[in-house]
């Protein structure tokens, strides 16, 4: 059995402001095991960010874990020390951001940011450090290292600018690499490079990978277990197969219809909107669109099922019936 | 069971709260002086009294006698009127006039924009009393240069709210779907880009007519602009400058109570401040 | 200059961009930023000269009560007023690039020597104020965004709203009568240095001429009468550097950048230093700058408030003469020295930033 390296348990994030509480998290239970790769799929709003967010603990200003807790190797992160902290994030956990071009100094150059991440996160001096960002970028395919370490970040293309996060996050050599939608913005040809750079990169580093995204398909092409998200809860989680062809929430199945992955079917939409973040949902949060909504919703919270080989599903109903 | 979160709001105990807030009582209260201010004094602002030249505060002089016997305190409150009409005529020809550039700029564009913000950059930051002095050397004292350095001041400011604000008129998809509906541009700036940044406008103009205030008084303080013995919070300051350090400190000090008093009241209208460039105030 | 590097070698340092390139870019700016300058200094000086053409008292005040005709028209001709306008306006520049900025009616000394002996008082003064603005301003604006709600923030919106609604020439007589006359902690605002001889001239600041000279007493003498005259003018110039720092500081404390490099574990002194701090600095620094330049002009009340013998002070009392000349001259090197920084900060702000230098 590999090691569990993630587990986030009953994990709430709630935000006090001046009109009362928001709760962007409200229960997220996942686990990252070593060398595997993980999705995380939901609507924009569904908390896909600020779970990994929380696994860092890099929560916003004046937003905190409510409830629940996050463990690195069974160590609980929100109890650890600033020292302990540090240590954790990089060469432990490192994470790439959406917008690839802002989540690089602009004043500083491409060399001075990897060899500052090198040198927090690993032995070695300057020059090791350099050395290492130059190896970074040609394991990325990307053609002319030193030219691109000396440029800023102002001027790389969205795609080079990725490449040069990702050269970031592996130079920290982490155990796990979160990635926070980042083929999101990007042109088409450009996101089907970097995933596979990524994904190539990641199975060389025997790293494991959180990968979150709205685009089922892009997850599902890449992760081996997926999980689905709404309003600040998972849903549903399982492995690659049991979530695109045994969805046992109606949601996962609602997706995957939009997506076009449900089999037989003509692509649908989920009518409705998403409910607030405002108010702590105990029922479930998806009555108000679910199409075989019926009386237990409304009086009692869905319960987790889970299967002997390790399929969750949040609903009442045992079997999602076609239709 | 479902646990659901009120949302603390209350519109209609808030609206009742805001008229009531310090500020606006205070600016209620001046602006009420400055109206009937000068009817009711207990004393003649104008008419000295040697005699009684730098009494301290007492039950017949509540803020003493200046040395010239004036007292004080009417003379602050017949100033009211005096700063704050000046003020509001200098701030309403300068921002009238920029309000005009500002909206040719946003409409016109081009060059004509170009230009129009670089020379207001500049102007706008060149220091206002230099430029006030410079102003009264060539033109000689008096209100009417005043009002001119007050307005020259405001121009800037107001093209640049009015152009902001009138800027979408460009390029913005909302304003091309009222274009679209038949909507003809003085239509698309009355209906949907004015009341946009009316809350601004506002601002704008609480801020300025506080600033305006300060430049007044500036002025008046080293002997341009109002003189004496016409009461003007500025010169009366200005008057009692070389007797606070004697000790006498109430014909200085009320004045500029005064001022403050004034700008606070009307600062305090906006959550917005006016300070982004090197000057700030005074 | 993506050319294929298909030898993997290990750099010592990456090569930037191509030598000419930078050059020509830099130099375009430049000449754009040169002639901007130019053109400013040349309306201002068309604004004076127009000033000195309104005044146009001198002709008679010249040649008195008994004036005939051809007298006043002799006068004029050796002024050089008959000449046609341009022309008056050529020699008046002339005039004016070979620092000859006329006569006081005043003291009858060039108005460019007046304002030489003075200028050093008024940015000794400015100097000053500016020191201590940000010793309060820039920690406090740290703080307040990074802690939006706590003391500092608190404190330092106070101070600024303070600073922003109460006139600066009346602060300095509170200060004056609260800490001199009641305290008797400062001197009487009687100019920099009372009675103590003057340090022997080298940059004309007195605390530095002083220190240099070794005279320690001086240089304190010297501080303690810039005291207050730097203190009240610190309310006027400090609240928006105090609240740029704070948006400045909190924009960058919100970025995504600074949130990556902290995800990497970098220690928080770092992350300021490198992330935070330095990409906030530029517009602060920027404010400083420009500060400077406008309370050289624009440090004239509290001069006279505190009779500090700057050129604020020569203005206000040229201004009771009718010294027109002398008021204009004041103008003009305020002008130039505000354009001057102006354009000073703008190519310190193309050097330190690289996204400016794209062009």
């Amino acid at each position: 059995m590999t090691e569990t390296l993630l587990s986030m348990v009953d994990v709430e994030v709630s935000i006090p402001t001046a009109n009362g509480d928001v709760v962007p998290l409200q229960g997220v239970d996942l686990d990252v095991r070593a060398g595997e790769t993980v999705g995380l799929v939901g609507e924009s709003g569904s908390g896909k960010s600020m779970t990994l967010r929380a696994a860092l603990r890099l929560l916003p200003e004046r937003a905190a874990v409510s409830r629940g807790d996050v463990r690195w190797r069974g160590r609980s992160v929100l109890r650890m020390e600033a020292a302990d902290l540090r240590r954790y994030r990089g060469a432990e956990v490192a994470m790439i951001f959406q917008d690839p071009v802002a989540a690089l100094n602009p004043m500083l150059t491409v060399e001075r940011q990897i060899v500052d991440t090198y040198l927090a996160n690993r032995e070695g001096d300057a020059t090791a450090a350099r050395e290492a960002a130059h190896a970074a970028l040609l394991g990325l395919d990307i053609p002319d290292p030193a030219g691109v370490l000396g440029r800023y970040p102002h001027q790389l293309s969205g795609g080079m600018a990725q490449r040069v996060n990702i050269a970031m996050a592996l130079v920290c050599e982490p155990d796990l690499l979160l990635a926070d939608e980042p083929t999101t913005g990007l042109d088409v040809t450009t996101q089907l490079q970097v995933l596979d750079l990524l994904e190539r990169r990641v199975r060389d580093e025997h790293a494991a990978l959180l990968f979150i995204s709205h685009d089922l398909r892009v997850v599902a092409r890449l992760c081996e277990r997926i999980g689905v998200m709404y309003a600040g809860r998972v849903v549903e989680f399982g492995t690659r197969e049991q979530i695109t062809q045994d969805p046992r929430h109606p949601y996962t199945r609602a997706l995957l219809s939009c997506a076009d992955l449900a089999p037989g079917r003509r692509p649908g939409f989920i009518r409705g909107q998403v409910p607030s973040l405002t108010i702590r949902h105990e029922l479930c949060p998806f009555r108000a669109r679910c199409d075989h909504v019926h009386d237990a919703c409304e009086r009692l919270p869905p319960p987790r099922r889970e299967t002997t080989d390790g399929h969750l599903a949040a609903c009442h109903l045992e079997v999602v019936p076609h239709g | 069971m479902t646990a659901e979160a009120t949302p603390r709001s209350g519109l209609a105990g808030n609206r009742r709260r805001r008229w009531l807030r310090p500020p606006v009582v205070i600016l209620a209260v001046l602006v009420l002086l400055a109206v009937i201010g000068p009817a009711i004094v207990p004393h003649d602002p104008v008419r000295p009294d040697p005699m009684n030249a730098l009494q301290p505060p007492s039950w017949q002089h509540w803020f003493g006698t200046d040395n010239l016997g004036f007292d004080v305190f009417s003379r602050v409150i017949y100033a009211t009127r005096v700063d704050f009409s000046l003020a509001l005529i200098a701030v309403l020809i300068g921002g009238g006039i920029g309000s005009v550039l500002g909206a040719l700029a946003a409409y016109r564009g081009g060059w004509l924009d170009t230009v129009l913000l670089r020379v207001v950059e500049v102007v706008q930051s060149f220091p206002v009393f230099l430029f006030g002095i410079a102003l009264f050397a060539a033109f000689g004292d008096g209100q009417r240069n005043l009002v001119i350095v007050i307005a020259a001041v405001n121009l800037p400011l107001y093209l640049r709210q009015i152009r902001s604000a009138l800027l979408p008129l460009r390029t913005a998809e909302f304003v091309q779907a009222a274009r679209c509906a038949g909507l003809g541009p003085t239509g698309v700036v009355v209906r949907h880009l004015l009341p946009n940044a009316r809350g601004q406008i506002l601002s704008l103009f609480a801020l300025t007519c506080a600033y305006a205030i300060q430049i007044i008084a500036g002025l008046s303080f080293i002997g341009l602009g109002i003189e004496p013995p016409f009461p003007e919070w500025g010169s009366m300051i200005n008057a009692g400058a070389s007797y606070i350090i004697q000790g006498i400190w109430w014909p200085s000090v009320f004045p500029g109570l005064a001022i403050v008093l004034s700008v606070y009241a009307l600062s305090g209208l906006t959550s917005e401040r006016l300070s982004s460039g090197p000057g700030g105030a005074v | 200059m993506s050319e294929n590097d298909t030898v993997p070698s290990v750099p010592s340092r990456a090569p930037g961009r191509s030598g000419h390139r930078v050059i020509a870019a830099w130099g375009r700016f430049l000449i754009g930023r040169l002639a901007l300058l130019v053109l400013v200094l040349l309306a201002v000086s068309l604004l004076t000269f127009g000033v000195t053409r309104a005044t146009g008292t001198p002709l008679y005040v010249a040649v008195g009560q008994q004036a005939t005709q051809e007298m006043i028209d002799a006068r004029a001709e050796a002024l050089g007023l008959d000449l046609p306008l341009w022309q008056q306006y050529s020699n008046y520049l002339q005039n004016l690039l070979r620092g000859n900025l006329g006569q006081s009616r005043r003291t009858f000394t060039p108005v460019s020597q007046d304002i030489a002996e003075r200028l050093p008082a008024t940015a000794e003064l400015v100097t000053f104020s500016i020191l201590v603005s940000l010793l309060w301003a820039l920690p406090l604006g740290i703080r307040a965004a990074r802690k939006p709600k706590g003391f500092a923030a608190r404190i330092g919106e106070g101070l600024a709203q303070f600073g922003v609604s109460v006139p600066g020439f009346w602060l300095g007589l509170l200060l004056i009568f609260a800490f001199y006359y009641l305290l008797g902690l400062f001197p009487a605002p009687l100019g920099r240095l009372g009675n103590v001889p003057r340090p022997p001239f080298v940059t004309g600041f007195f605390t530095v001429d002083a220190l240099l000279a070794g005279q320690v007493s001086t240089f304190l003498t010297a501080l303690w009468y810039l005291a207050l005259p730097a203190i009240t003018l610190s309310f006027t110039s400090a609240p928006p550097i105090f609240r740029i720092t704070r948006s400045s500081v909190s924009g960058a404390l919100r970025s995504d950048f600074v949130a990556a490099a902290r995800s990497y574990g970098i220690a928080h002194r770092l992350v300021m230093r490198r992330h935070v701090l330095r990409n906030a600095a530029p517009p602060v620094m920027n404010l400083v700058a420009m500060t400077f330049g406008y309370l050289i002009g624009g440090a004239v009340l509290v001069e006279v408030v505190f009779s500090w013998p700057g050129i604020g002070l020569y203005a206000v009392r040229a201004m009771d003469f009718s010294d027109y000349d002398a008021v204009l001259g004041v103008v003009l090197l305020s002008a130039v020295i505000y354009v001057a920084i102006y354009f000073v900060v703008d190519l310190v702000q193309y050097l330190l930033d690289p996204r400016l230098r794209e062009g």
